[in-house]
């Protein structure tokens, strides 16, 4: 029967399975979220952590010991405290090991009841993967130059970097599936903007009058616009005189076409015009502009996390264009298609044709973009915060992270190489979702269903 | 309406607003279709014989068509007679499928072929049967049984890709008839498929119209077909019907020049050897819908033509007296050159 295909023979599974680099971006993708969901008990520290004496600034990541220097065998991994000097040339601090502070054992799952996180905001937690007891520590991946854990700064990072992509992408797919589905769908349809009042029967009896006062104001808006322009005019000599004639000549005649319209005939607007001028006028909208402009609107009190996921959702709401330009196509197609006619003389309704042909027609190209936007969101949160337009402190994210990086010059990638960390987690990030989404797209291509 | 009328179309008009001018698809074609039989619509290409039907399920693409103007008369399950041209968008779909079915050219086409096949039926049923998954599946095994397909229970968990177009076409039969319509609309339903899949077919379909009881309209421009199925027959050409009769007068003596032309240009194997006759071909092609011949809009291709007589006006439908009808103005002195 239908419902045999269970998840061990359903063929797009085992094509995806077929997939390895996929296969692996999956995993990866998903120990990636993982440690940006339970940020806390991934990383040893508090991202804003960071001792004032001894300080730890651009420390380098501890080394992580295996054999006993003593009995030349191996032992439980344990690192040693490190001293810090001044390099009398560079100026630059260094840090050595200290063996006489002993061994600091790396122990599992420990708690850290001075430094207590939450998961999700909610629920309190003192318990972390891993740690070593103080005054020793664990960087994996070295501090930054306040002495900050980057290994635990790159783990919280992730949320912002993440999620960033996710939402923006979400707000996008959302309004560019509804309105590309919309356009496409009722291409050809045009609905009644208005009706002439021969024609007010029925439901028009309400909607008629309703739609005119709006025509009728509209009408008023154009004389009055072109009215005060003349109004408000400072010229007085017979160009300036000619001008503001023109202009009340026009809101006139405008106003005067709207009113004549409105009594001769229905104002018609197909949708799907109305739907693709929008998005080619947002095409031209530049984003980078708009996005700095957003940021210097927004007030400064509020939290700049939440700022930033505003200014990036908003990124989704004019985003949304070429999704909604591919789906309309593929909805105009399938619209076309015999079954979707024979399903209407079955007796099929709009909604039920839509949900059951139409929208699943869609799928296999929305997953597939969806894979492969992300990563694109993911970089674009890099950028931004490159020039400044990012996450601020005490926040962080892996775009930050780099941007503090390159704080320095040149000098801290050949003196401190471990700030580039948080580069290659954009990277893994960004390779997995494109491996994935590539998978996905071969998984799911309808010309290959067998 | 007559006891015995399920469907009654009358002067129906359909046209399309294009942007080159209006297309003139149907205007003014009348006939009936009374319970049980089977009535067939022949004509060439672009006669207007799928708009009819569209037209009758009310699913003429709006814009750029619409019909203008005319009645379809249909007598429901429930006795009731409606005119189908005046229900609302929600009271047609309450027909659609439950008292009227459709059936395709296309069986390739016709199935979504991410679906099974009984998932497909199934819903077809859920649509106007408030039957639950499980009972629609069963209606379905069963549905598929009786159009003949082997195994039917194992085939319903098939995708349309795995069926042979006669199969197809028989799940398709077994969609339309799974609510047990009183009308079924078969736009050409065998002209895709080889001939003896089209004998199939059609043997299938005349089995099932004596279980079911349902009246069918038969959509050709097959003659052959015709001769095998109909009971009466509407030859349509350019918009408007031309000839009806019952089917054995028709073949036998047709009236109008473009019924006979139609005739003529189907090889008949019975008189070859006698009459030497060669198979013609009517001369000429469709006139363009757009522009119209005046007059009878045959008359450029009727050899039967009378300048002066057949392009003033639009010759009326006229009743023959035995229960025909024939649009042409010379039709008595062309039967009486045949007699
Ligand atoms: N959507 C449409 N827009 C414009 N004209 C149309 C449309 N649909 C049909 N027509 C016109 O209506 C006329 C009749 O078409 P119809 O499909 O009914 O022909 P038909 O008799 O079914 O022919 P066939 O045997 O090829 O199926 C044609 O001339 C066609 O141009
Ligand atoms: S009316 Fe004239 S042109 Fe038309 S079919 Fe009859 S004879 Fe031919
Ligand atoms: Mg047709």
């Amino acid at each position: 029967m239908a419902q045999a295909t269970s998840l061990r023979t359903n063929p797009v599974l085992q094509r995806f399975r077929k997939h390895r680099l996929a296969v692996w971006g999956g995993r990866i993708l998903l120990v990636l979220y993982l440690m940006a969901a339970f940020a806390g008990f991934f990383s040893p520290y508090d991202p804003n952590y960071y001792e004032l004496y001894p300080p730890k600034g651009n420390h380098p990541p501890t080394r992580i010991h295996f054999v006993d220097p003593e009995t030349k065998r191996l032992s439980r991994p344990f690192v040693y405290a490190t001293k810090r000097s001044i390099d009398p040339v560079s100026l630059q601090p260094r840090y050595e090991e200290d063996p006489s502070q002993g061994k600091f054992y790396v122990r599992f799952f420990v708690r850290t009841p001075e430094h207590p996180y939450t998961v999700f905001k909610v629920f309190r937690s003192d318990l972390r993967l891993f740690g070593v007891d103080p005054p020793g520590r664990i960087f994996l991946m070295g501090t930054d130059n306040f002495g900050r854990d980057l290994f635990s700064r790159i783990v919280y990072g992730g949320q912002v970097s993440l999620t960033i992509g996710i939402l923006s992408a979400l707000v996008s797919f959302a309004l560019g599936l509804l309105l590309g589905g919309i356009a496409g769908y009722f291409s050809g349809r045009p609905f009644h903007l208005s009706l002439p009042p021969s024609r007010w029967r029925g439901l028009g009896l309400v909607l008629g009058p309703l739609s005119f006062l709006l025509w009728l104001g509209l009408a008023a808006a154009a004389l009055f616009l072109a009215l005060s322009f003349a109004r408000l005019s400072p010229g007085k000599d017979p160009f300036s005189l000619g001008i503001d004639a023109l202009v009340v000549l026009l809101g006139a005649l405008a106003a005067g076409a709207i009113l004549y319209r409105l009594f001769r005939e229905p104002i018609r607007l197909d949708p799907d015009d109305l739907i693709m001028r929008t998005v080619e006028i947002i095409a031209a909208i530049p984003s980078l502009f708009l996005l700095i402009s957003l940021r210097a609107v927004f007030p400064t009190d509020v939290d700049p996390l939440l700022t930033f996921y505003l200014v990036v959702g908003l990124l989704g709401f004019i985003g949304w264009g070429g999704l909604a330009r591919v789906v309309r196509g593929i909805v105009l197609s399938v619209r076309e298609m015999d079954y979707v006619q024979a399903a209407r003389a079955l007796g099929a309704s709009d909604g039920r044709i839509i949900a059951r042909h139409v929208l699943p027609a869609t799928a296999s190209y929305v997953i597939v973009s969806l894979s492969l936007t992300i990563p694109g969101f993911i970089l674009g949160e890099s950028g931004l915060s490159f020039l400044g337009l990012g996450v601020t402190e005490p926040y962080t994210s892996w775009g930050l992270l780099l941007q503090a990086a390159q704080q320095g010059g040149f000098a801290s990638f050949t003196d401190r190489p471990w700030v580039l960390w948080p580069g290659f987690f954009i990277f893994l990030s960004v390779l997995s979702w494109n491996f994935l989404g590539d998978g996905l797209r071969d998984a799911l291509d309808p010309r290959r269903r067998t | 309406m007559d006891e015995k009328r399920l469907l009654e179309v009358k002067d129906l008009k359909v046209h399309f607003f294009t942007d080159d001018g209006v297309v003139k698809a149907v205007d003014g074609v009348s006939f009936h279709v009374d319970k049980g039989e089977t009535l067939a619509v022949v004509g060439e290409s672009g006669s207007g014989k799928s708009v009819t039907s569209l037209a009758i399920m009310r699913l003429i693409p709006t814009p750029p068509g619409r019909i203008v103007g005319g009645e379809v008369l249909f007598r429901g399950k429930d006795g009731q007679v409606r005119d189908l041209t005046k229900l609302s968008e929600a009271e047609m779909r309450r027909i659609r499928g439950n008292d009227i079915a459709m059936i395709f050219q296309e069986p390739m086409t016709s199935l979504n072929p991410v679906y099974t096949v009984g998932d497909q039926i199934a819903e077809a049923i859920m649509l106007h049967q408030g039957k639950s998954r499980k009972e629609a599946m069963e209606l379905a095994a069963h549905m598929l049984e009786l159009v003949g397909i082997p195994e039917p229970k194992k085939r319903l968990g098939n995708y349309p890709h795995q069926m042979s177009g006669g199969m197809r076409q028989r799940v398709m039969i077994a969609m339309a008839l799974s609510c047990n319509p009183s009308l079924l609309i078969a736009d050409e339903p065998t002209t895709a498929l080889d001939v003896t899949i089209q004998a199939q077919i059609l043997e299938l379909m005349k089995k099932l119209q004596e279980e079911i009881g349902m009246s069918i309209l038969f959509i050709t421009h097959n003659l052959g077909v015709v001769a095998e199925m109909a009971d009466r027959v509407v030859v349509m050409y350019a918009g408007r019907a031309v000839e009806q009769a019952d089917v054995v007068p028709l073949f036998k003596d047709p009236l109008h020049p473009y019924t006979r032309g139609l005739l003529h240009s189907v090889p008949r194997l019975d008189l070859a050897a006698e009459h030497k006759e060669r198979l013609e071909a009517i001369p000429g092609n469709v006139p363009n819908p757009l522009y119209l011949p005046s007059g009878c809009a045959f008359h450029p291709r009727c050899k039967h033509y009378v300048e002066g007589l057949c392009d003033r006006e639009v010759p009326p439908l006229e009743d023959t007296g035995d229960g025909r009808q024939v649009r042409c103005v010379r039709w008595r002195e062309i039967r009486e050159v045949r007699a």
